[in-house]
């Protein structure tokens, strides 16, 4: 009789409706909304559902876009400029995010190297943007292709190897970059010591692109393009890059 | 008529000798003048007269001139300045002499005469009671460098001319604007040198300390080191004031500021320079009592008034506003670093940035520090932003007071709610929203790093399993043809085994090397499996027929060489 009443509990919990086992909204219908919101120019909401988009994990080029096209709207210029950094990482091919990001650091009056991701960094993104990756990955597959046969062809594998490491020197090498965060809050400061009651020592530029050097508590240890280093809250800094 | 005639050339004659006297006279180029350095004098003060001869009258001697109610206490000195100026010589010689008033009343300098020139005017002197005039050294050549020994008078014999030297008395004093005060309150400390000689420097001979106080310089005017006249007991002195420094006391108790010891440099001197004395304040006590209890203990002590305003009224949600509070007043307020603490409810404060604009003055610091706070609203709404206290201690009125800030109200609205002159969206852009969640771009990088080490490691396998050719080693065709040749010879099947092995085994060592160069790949293995069963042939006891062994390695030599054929 006991089996019987857990059998039927289990069918009914299996038969249950789907808030009883809350199953989370699709991601494309998140997106649609979130879109809708833009297009109705109710910034905050969209925005709010672009970011509830990137804590569940989605990467998607298009995302980051529209993200980087409210934010610009609402006034967030730093906010936009770190979207579309992300939607460059994300499709370095697109030339859509590097040019609107070219207009929105005009329109912070920052130079391009105030949102340059260093060298490596630099590198890697045009190794990305021009399919290094690509071009390496066919030249290696001939390399071990020319090996094969009765009479391998050795130098001529050697060297397309070579070649293939070559290209992919820039990929692998910014593959762990440092980590760099953009500030996203206008008139942001930078402060001598990681507390609410510390000396702001100066202010930081909105959509300036700053390398994170340490994370004490709720801020951020950063330095800004004059040198200066300092500490910054984490709500004013947002990190660049994917875990 | 002659004889009147001849009187009147006499006279004729008689003039233009005249003129020509006086024409010589004047004709001299110099002057004689006098000065004295005071008109009015005290009883007990002494005053300088100078008789300045310039020119040619710079070589003449000159006698003291009459004096009525004054006496000579010093002098006569004498200085004679010779200069060129455009390459013409000037002269000038001085005569000074120290006077003293015998009585009140009226005084007066006589004419002076010198031959061939003008006598001077008379100067008139007013005497009144007392010292009314800074003490003046008796000899404006200042004190004897020798300490009043002659050093000539072991040489030559004789005394030398006695000068008077320039004495008086000093001393220094560091006087408390109050004896008491409460931790906070500003105490003005101000050193004064008191002369009755002619100072040319005076200058700490160490820093002057005040342990258990903080000081500050207070910032002086051009006036404030002209000296006064004074009397310290009975005798007038010359007091200028040196140093002024403004002192804080840090802590309760009966506090002690040390001596301070001053280096005084007398005017003077043979080469205008005296060697200079040393003179110490005495010790100083101050009483610092605690402030009333319910003071906070890092409240400021003054009198102040505060002032707190925005830079706006109306806020973007995403902007700033700018909060400041001000503090201005007189008292401690240098001292004060803490911020006000404020906290606005949905608004992030930021840590202020502080601006002061102070200076020290003999009653305290003086000015203002303004605490700006950077305010970000978080969601949109009315705000207000509370009222800001400030404690003091009033010293005057010896209470404590606290000063409010009124409240500031101020409202943050969404972007797209206000006007398109403050508002930071872009309406005249419309915004390009992309419709798919397309993908990212896939990253090959890793792929293709495994397979370059896939194929890094076969590259390594082949190039160590590949055939070396080492040197002596003849592959072409014509030794291959050779060895093949030697080899087929119907002689060599007929032969001995011993002689078959050997023929066979050179004519591979011709195209192949020595057996240690020998690839260590399938074809080298094969060369080593025939070599071995050739040493066997040509070792082999003769037991029984060993042709179908023959047969069968010549057979194996034959097709080796005719793969590389």
């Amino acid at each position: 009789m006991t089996r019987l009443r857990i059998c039927l509990f289990a069918l009914v919990l299996c038969e249950s409706p789907g808030y009883v086992f809350a199953q989370p909204e699709p991601v494309s219908a998140t997106f649609r909304r979130a879109n809708e919101h833009a297009a109705r120019s109710r910034w905050d909401e969209a925005l709010l559902d672009y970011g509830r988009l990137d804590q569940q994990g989605a990467r998607s080029p298009s995302l980051y876009w529209n993200w980087a096209q409210a934010a610009s709207a609402r006034g967030r210029k730093g906010e936009a400029c770190w979207a579309l950094l992300r939607a460059r990482e994300l499709a370095p091919t697109d030339p859509g995010p590097r040019r609107e990001l070219n207009r929105v650091r005009g329109e912070l009056g920052l130079d391009p190297s105030e949102v340059s991701l260093g060298l490596l960094g630099e590198l890697r993104l045009v190794a990305r943007r021009f399919r290094f990756d690509l071009i390496a990955l066919a030249l290696i597959l001939l390399s071990i292709v020319a090996l094969v046969g009765k009479q391998p062809r050795r130098l001529f594998s050697l060297v397309a190897s070579l070649c293939g490491l070559l290209l992919l020197s820039p990929l692998l090498m910014g593959a762990r970059p440092s980590p760099r965060g953009v500030v996203i809050q206008k008139d942001a400061p930078l402060l001598d010591l990681p507390r609410n009651d510390a000396l702001a020592i100066s202010t930081l530029r909105e959509g300036e692109v700053v390398p994170l050097l340490a994370e004490e508590g709720e801020f951020v240890r950063i330095q800004d393009a004059s040198g200066a280093r300092g500490f910054a809250h984490k709500a004013d800094v947002r990190k660049l890059g994917f875990d | 008529m002659i004889v009147p005639r001849r009187a009147n050339r006499f006279r004729s004659i008689f003039g233009i000798l005249f003129l020509c006297v006086a024409s010589q006279a004047l004709a001299q180029g110099g002057s004689v003048r006098t000065a004295v350095d005071a008109r009015k004098i005290g009883v007990d003060d002494v005053t300088t007269l100078s008789i300045v001869m310039e020119g040619e009258a710079a070589s003449l001697d000159v006698a003291l001139p009459t004096l009525r109610n004054l006496r000579v206490v010093a002098g006569p000195s004498t200085s004679t300045q010779i200069s060129f100026i455009n390459g013409s010589m000037s002269r000038q010689k001085t005569f000074t002499f120290v006077l003293k008033a015998d009585k009140t009343g009226s005084a007066e300098i006589g004419p002076v005469a010198v031959q061939g020139y003008p006598p001077t005017d008379p100067i008139t002197l007013e005497v009144v009671a007392g010292a009314i005039r800074p003490a003046q050294p008796q000899d404006p050549f200042g004190v004897d460098p020798f300490g009043g020994r002659d050093p000539f008078e072991e040489i030559f014999g004789r005394p030398r001319r006695r000068t008077p030297v320039n004495q008086g008395k000093v001393f220094v004093e560091a006087v408390l604007s109050r004896p008491a005060a409460l931790v906070g309150e500003p105490i003005l400390v101000t050193y004064f040198v008191y002369t009755q000689i002619s100072l040319s420097g005076v200058e700490f001979a160490e820093a002057p300390k005040y342990p258990g106080f903080w000081a500050e310089e207070v910032e002086r005017t051009q006036g404030d080191s002209t000296g006064e006249n004074t009397a310290v007991q009975g005798e007038p002195y010359l007091r200028y004031p040196v140093l002024e420094r403004l002192i804080f006391p840090t802590r309760t108790g009966l506090l002690e500021i040390p001596e301070a010891r001053l280096r005084l440099v007398p005017a003077g001197g043979t080469f205008g320079v005296a060697a200079p004395v040393e003179r110490s304040t005495k010790v100083l006590k101050v009483k610092v009592d605690a402030m009333p209890k319910g003071t906070p203990e890092d409240a400021a002590v003054g009198t102040y008034e505060v002032e707190a305003s925005t830079d706006r009224a109306n806020v973007i949600l995403g902007d700033a506003l700018t909060f400041r509070f001000k503090v201005k007043g007189r008292g401690n307020l240098k001292w004060i670093d803490a911020a006000p603490n404020l906290t606005i409810s949905g608004a992030r404060v930021f840590p202020p940035r502080t601006i002061s604009d102070l200076r020290t003055t003999r009653q305290g610091i003086e000015g203002s520090k303004t605490w700006e706070f950077v305010v970000v609203p978080e969601k949109t709404g009315s705000y207000e932003i509370p009222s800001v206290s400030f404690p003091y201690f009033d010293p005057q009125a010896q209470i404590l007071r606290t000063e409010r800030t009124d409240p500031i109200p101020f409202v943050v609205t969404a972007a797209n709610t206000v006007g398109p002159a403050s508002s930071p969206s872009n309406p005249a852009s419309p915004v390009a929203l992309r419709a798919d969640l397309d993908e990212a771009q896939t990253d090959l990088a890793p792929a293709a790093a495994a397979l370059a080490l896939l194929s890094l490691a076969a590259q390594l396998h082949t190039w160590r399993r590949r055939s070396p050719i080492p040197s002596g080693v003849h592959r072409d065709k014509a030794h291959v043809e050779a060895a093949l040749r030697e080899i087929r010879d119907e002689n060599l099947l007929n032969a001995t085994k011993e002689r078959a092995a050997v023929k066979i085994a050179g004519a591979l060592e011709s195209v192949f090397g020595p057996r240690p160069s020998w690839p260590s790949d399938d074809a080298g293995d094969r060369l080593r499996s025939l070599a071995d069963d050739l040493e066997f042939l040509r070792f082999a006891p003769q037991l029984g027929s060993y042709d179908a062994k023959v047969r069968e390695v010549w057979d194996r030599a034959i097709a080796i060489l005719e793969t590389i054929r």
